[in-house]
């Protein structure tokens, strides 16, 4: 299921959240868990994006998927390059998408050195679509 | 004294005498008238001439009766015919009882047949003869006389008389009796003399040698007389001895050598050989006498004499010293070879040594006054002072002299000897300094030494010692005083310390506190080694030191570093809390997501039932999985399988008390431990049971926390049970177990402790379970509560291996 991507039209979600339903901006899950990477693109689809997964940061940074992501969902804790290091490579890079983390660690210190780090959201595992909504529709407006 | 008679004698003998001796002129010859004349004249003449011969006659008598003999005459028959005047004065003797044969009663009764015979043969032969006999004195005295006879003869040759004398030769006779006597003594006395004499002539050949040298030799007097050739002198001796006594026959000197003889069974000896000339008026020698005594003994005393002096000497030179034998005064008067060379100089310099640089300058004045003390006293002197070696160095020597006296109690001699002790000298001066910087690095490590014979009470302190206890240096140290020292609460674990020397505990430490005047608290470590001496006695040797510093610090460490364990328990339940959290939170998140989605999918018109069954789908794997992340922590946070390995329970004991020794002893509390010796070994997981022990030891230290009016003590105890079984125990005084608590204990989170978490037990007992073994506790007799644990030993099967490693893990503790 690696960069698996698939778009799904979600326009009744969109509809109801006043967004426009033909954009369908790209997002950019990256986590190592794979409960998430399947979960999660369903969900945003149905909200009206399109979706892509990566199962690590490097896998991200090697994809043609960069330009065109709108927000990137990231995960904190993963093997090799973490999610505090992607965000200081993006930044490094010249890449000022904004980026809604997501940890199943709910460590303050994690949260507050993200922010400093231009971090746009932080929700903690296990989040609710809501509380995730949210956070896009403050994100992307 | 003359009688008369003798004259008529005389007149006789004169009538005797005138026929053969006077011739008268011829009367009938001459002439008448003229004749006459001439006869008258010649009457006148003869009457003269007869006067004259009367005149004669009378002085030839007196001459007869004056000489100093006795005279008399004999007819030819040898009947006597005239005794002169002497015989008869001395004879007592009248001529008429002389006359004819009637002398003969005046001799000796003894002599008389002699004489008798001797006179018929002279009468026979008619020739001149003598003998000699015992003649009668008047008073009856016998004197021996010497007999002359000469006979007269007329012209034909006829004897006509005999004429005689008889001489006093008593006196003679008495000498040369006194002589023979006298010579009969000497050659006894040359007989009997220890001594072997020999009488030379004056060119030196043997003449005669007396009975002992003809003994000794065993030969004739042939071979003496050879003895420049015949073997009978030393062949070493011989060649000198020729040599003297050649020089001595030729000069005439006296010579004396000493030369060895042999005797007649081989065997040589020793003789002094002393030769004197005897000489003539003339000073001519005579002869030789020598004089040859047997030295044999002395000699063998000189040569052992010379021998043992020779090893006295060598003994002295010998020895590791340096000798002097000083006279009375003072005076240097031998010295032995060492001293010499030690010196370098010769006794003549010696001899000078007040004066000289051979006693260090400094030490002289000391030297010269201790000896100077001594001299008139004849008190021993011992004096230590640097002596100036040949090379110029200076080194240290004991100096000591002992006067030697005669049966009077004078002073003969002083023998000093000097021994070299230089290196004792800066051992000394290494201890000095040594003593003083141990004194100086106790002082600073505020840490004193000591000594303690148990039998004999002796208690030595070092000067540090009394510091620590601020008692006045040099105090007798008794237990009873430092007991006065030590704190109060600490003084059962003095009585502790006092029964464990008694019983010849071989070391021990404790901390402990004393109680200063001023109120204020020490606290002291001390450490003891005991050994026994020489003779078998307990002593202990040890140090205290003061660390009331150190304590104070510790007891700050000890309190940060309780509450450093606070937090880093709480720190470690974070983290545990936190990783436990993310596991299930993964999960958990893909459940919550799954179930918006499908929600979502549900409320579309018409709803994305495909959709929605997939993402339920989803969601029970998900929470599968959130189940399966609770097994693996479960499978993580329990206890692994135990992997048993054969161990020694009083090995793993032992290092147990020695982690938690401190704590014990912060607690006050004393251990005693009775480590069986026959305990067999367990199949275990040390660090598991260590940590029961540990458990065991802590529980049982906090109970006693607050028990205050006996020792604290805790007995550890290992033993072999019935069935194999290895059992441990240990022992409090503490607060002890209520019989209904007992039951609940082993419960998690049980406890009687105010502070405590109660796991411990739990833990331990199911440590104990995966050993097959059993955790229990007893309430004691007295106060306090006994826990203990028994595991089985290891089955033999796996003793041989087991216990190969066990011995490369852990040496064996009784190995010194």
């Amino acid at each position: 299921m690696d960069a698996e991507s698939s778009v799904t039209d979600y326009s009744a979600m969109q509809s109801n959240r006043g967004m426009r339903v033909f954009e369908q901006p790209l997002l950019s899950v990256v986590d190592d868990d794979e409960s998430v990477r399947e979960s999660l693109p369903d969900l945003l689809r149905k909200f009206g994006f399109t979706a892509r997964t990566f199962s690590s940061a490097q896998e991200f940074l090697s994809s043609d998927s960069l330009d065109e992501t709108k927000c990137l969902i990231l995960d904190v804790a993963m093997p090799g390059m973490t999610g505090l290091d992607l965000q200081q490579e993006l930044k490094r890079r010249g890449h000022k998408v904004p980026i809604i983390f997501i940890s199943a660690q709910r460590d303050i210190n994690i949260r507050e050195q993200a922010f400093k780090q231009g971090a746009a959201q932080f929700l903690y595992k296990p989040f609710s679509g809501a509380a995730l909504l949210d956070a896009l529709k403050e994100t992307l407006k | 004294m003359l009688r008369p008679a003798s004259h008529e004698a005389w007149g006789s003998d004169v009538q005797c005498g005138d026929e053969n001796v006077t011739e008268f002129p011829d009367k009938r010859d001459t002439p008448s008238s003229e004749t006459e004349k001439r006869l008258l004249e010649s009457e006148a003449a003869l009457q003269k001439a007869l006067e004259g011969i009367k005149k004669s006659e009378n002085k030839l008598r007196q001459v007869i009766d004056t000489i100093p003999a006795l005279a008399w005459c004999n007819l030819p028959d040898g009947a006597n015919e005239f005794l002169n005047k002497r015989w008869h004065e001395y004879t007592g003797l009248s001529p008429e009882e002389s006359h004819g044969w009637g002398w003969q009663v005046a001799f000796h009764a003894e002599d008389l047949p002699p004489l008798m015979k001797r006179w018929r043969e002279m009468l026979i032969s008619g020739e001149p003869g003598e003998i000699e006999a015992r003649l009668r004195r008047r008073d009856g005295v016998y004197r021996w006389f010497l007999i002359r006879a000469e006979p007269l003869h007329d012209e034909t040759g006829k004897i006509v008389r005999w004429y005689g004398t008889s001489t006093d030769i008593e006196d003679r006779k008495r000498a040369e009796e006194a002589l023979q006597a006298s010579e009969q003594t000497a050659r006894l006395i040359l007989n009997s003399i220890p001594g072997l004499v020999v009488r030379m002539t004056a060119a030196g050949e043997v003449e005669a040698v007396n009975r002992q040298l003809l003994e000794y030799f065993g030969k004739s007097l042939d071979d003496i007389r050879s003895w420049t050739t015949s073997g009978i002198v030393h062949p070493e001796d011989l060649a000198g001895a020729i040599e003297i006594a050649g020089h001595s026959f030729a000069t005439g000197d006296p010579y004396e050598m000493e030369i060895r003889i042999r005797r007649f069974d081989g065997v040589f000896r020793w003789f002094q050989a002393r030769g004197l000339s005897v000489r003539d008026a003339e000073g001519r020698v005579l002869h030789w006498y020598a004089l040859h005594t047997d030295i044999d003994d002395r000699k063998r005393a000189e040569e052992a004499l010379r021998a043992s002096e020779f090893n006295a000497r060598m003994i002295v030179d010998g020895m590791p010293g340096l000798v002097a034998r000083v006279s009375p005064a003072g005076e240097v008067e031998v010295v032995n070879r060492p001293l010499l060379e030690y010196f370098g100089k010769d006794l003549e310099e010696v001899r000078n040594w007040a004066n000289t640089d051979a006693i260090y300058p400094d030490d002289l004045p000391l030297a010269i006054e201790t000896f100077n003390n001594s001299l008139p006293t004849g008190r021993p002197f011992d004096v230590e002072h640097r002596l100036r070696r040949f090379d110029g160095v200076y080194r240290w020597f004991q100096s000591r002299g002992l006067p030697l006296r005669d049966s009077e109690g004078r002073i003969l001699h002083w023998y000093v000897l000097l021994t070299d002790i230089e290196e004792r000298k800066q051992a000394e001066n290494k201890l000095r300094r040594s003593e003083a910087s141990l004194a100086e690095g106790q002082l600073l490590a505020k840490m004193g030494s000591f000594s303690w014979r148990v039998a004999k009470s002796e208690i030595t302190w070092s000067e540090q010692m009394y510091r620590i206890f601020e008692f006045e240096p040099g105090v007798p140290i008794t237990l009873e005083l430092i007991g006065s020292r030590v704190h109060p609460d600490d003084v059962p674990m003095m009585f502790d310390m006092i029964e464990k020397a008694n019983r010849g505990v071989g070391d021990f430490e404790y901390q402990h506190r004393l109680l200063m005047p001023n109120r204020s608290v020490k606290y002291v470590h001390m450490i003891a080694h005991g050994y026994r001496d020489k003779d078998g006695l307990l002593e202990y040797v040890g140090a205290a030191q003061d660390v009331t510093e150190s304590k104070v610090a510790e007891e700050g460490l000890n309190l940060a570093r309780s509450e450093l364990a606070h937090v880093a328990r709480v720190t470690t339940l974070n983290a545990l809390t936190a990783s436990i959290a993310h596991e299930i939170n993964q999960p958990l998140s893909g459940i919550i997501t799954n179930a918006n989605t499908c929600l979502l999918m549900l409320s579309d018109d018409p709803p994305d039932v495909e959709g929605a069954r997939e993402t339920t789908l989803r969601t029970i794997r998900d929470g599968t999985r959130a189940s399966d992340v609770i097994d693996r922590l479960r499978a993580l946070y329990s206890k692994k399988d135990s992997r048993p390995e054969p161990m020694d329970l009083n090995e793993a004991t032992r290092e147990v008390i020695s982690l938690s020794l401190s704590d014990l002893q912060r607690n006050r509390v004393i251990l005693v431990q009775k480590l069986a010796d026959d305990l067999p070994r367990v199949a275990g997981d040390r660090i598991q049971l260590q940590q029961v022990i540990l458990n065991l030891l802590r529980n049982a230290s906090d109970a006693m926390t607050t028990v205050n009016d006996r020792p604290r003590e805790l007995l550890i105890t290992t033993e072999r049970e019935e069935g194999n079984r290895a059992r441990l125990s240990v022992k409090d005084v503490g607060v002890g177990l209520a019989p209904q608590a007992a039951k609940k204990l082993f419960e998690a989170f049980y406890t009687t402790k105010d502070d405590g978490m109660g796991i411990g037990l739990h833990v331990s007992r199911a440590i104990i379970e995966a050993h097959h073994g059993r955790l229990w506790a007893t309430a004691n007799d007295g106060p306090g509560a006994t826990f203990s644990f028994a595991i089985p030993s290891m089955p033999n099967k796996d003793l041989a291996g087991g216990e190969t490693r066990a011995v490369q893990r852990y040496p064996p503790a009784s190995a010194p």
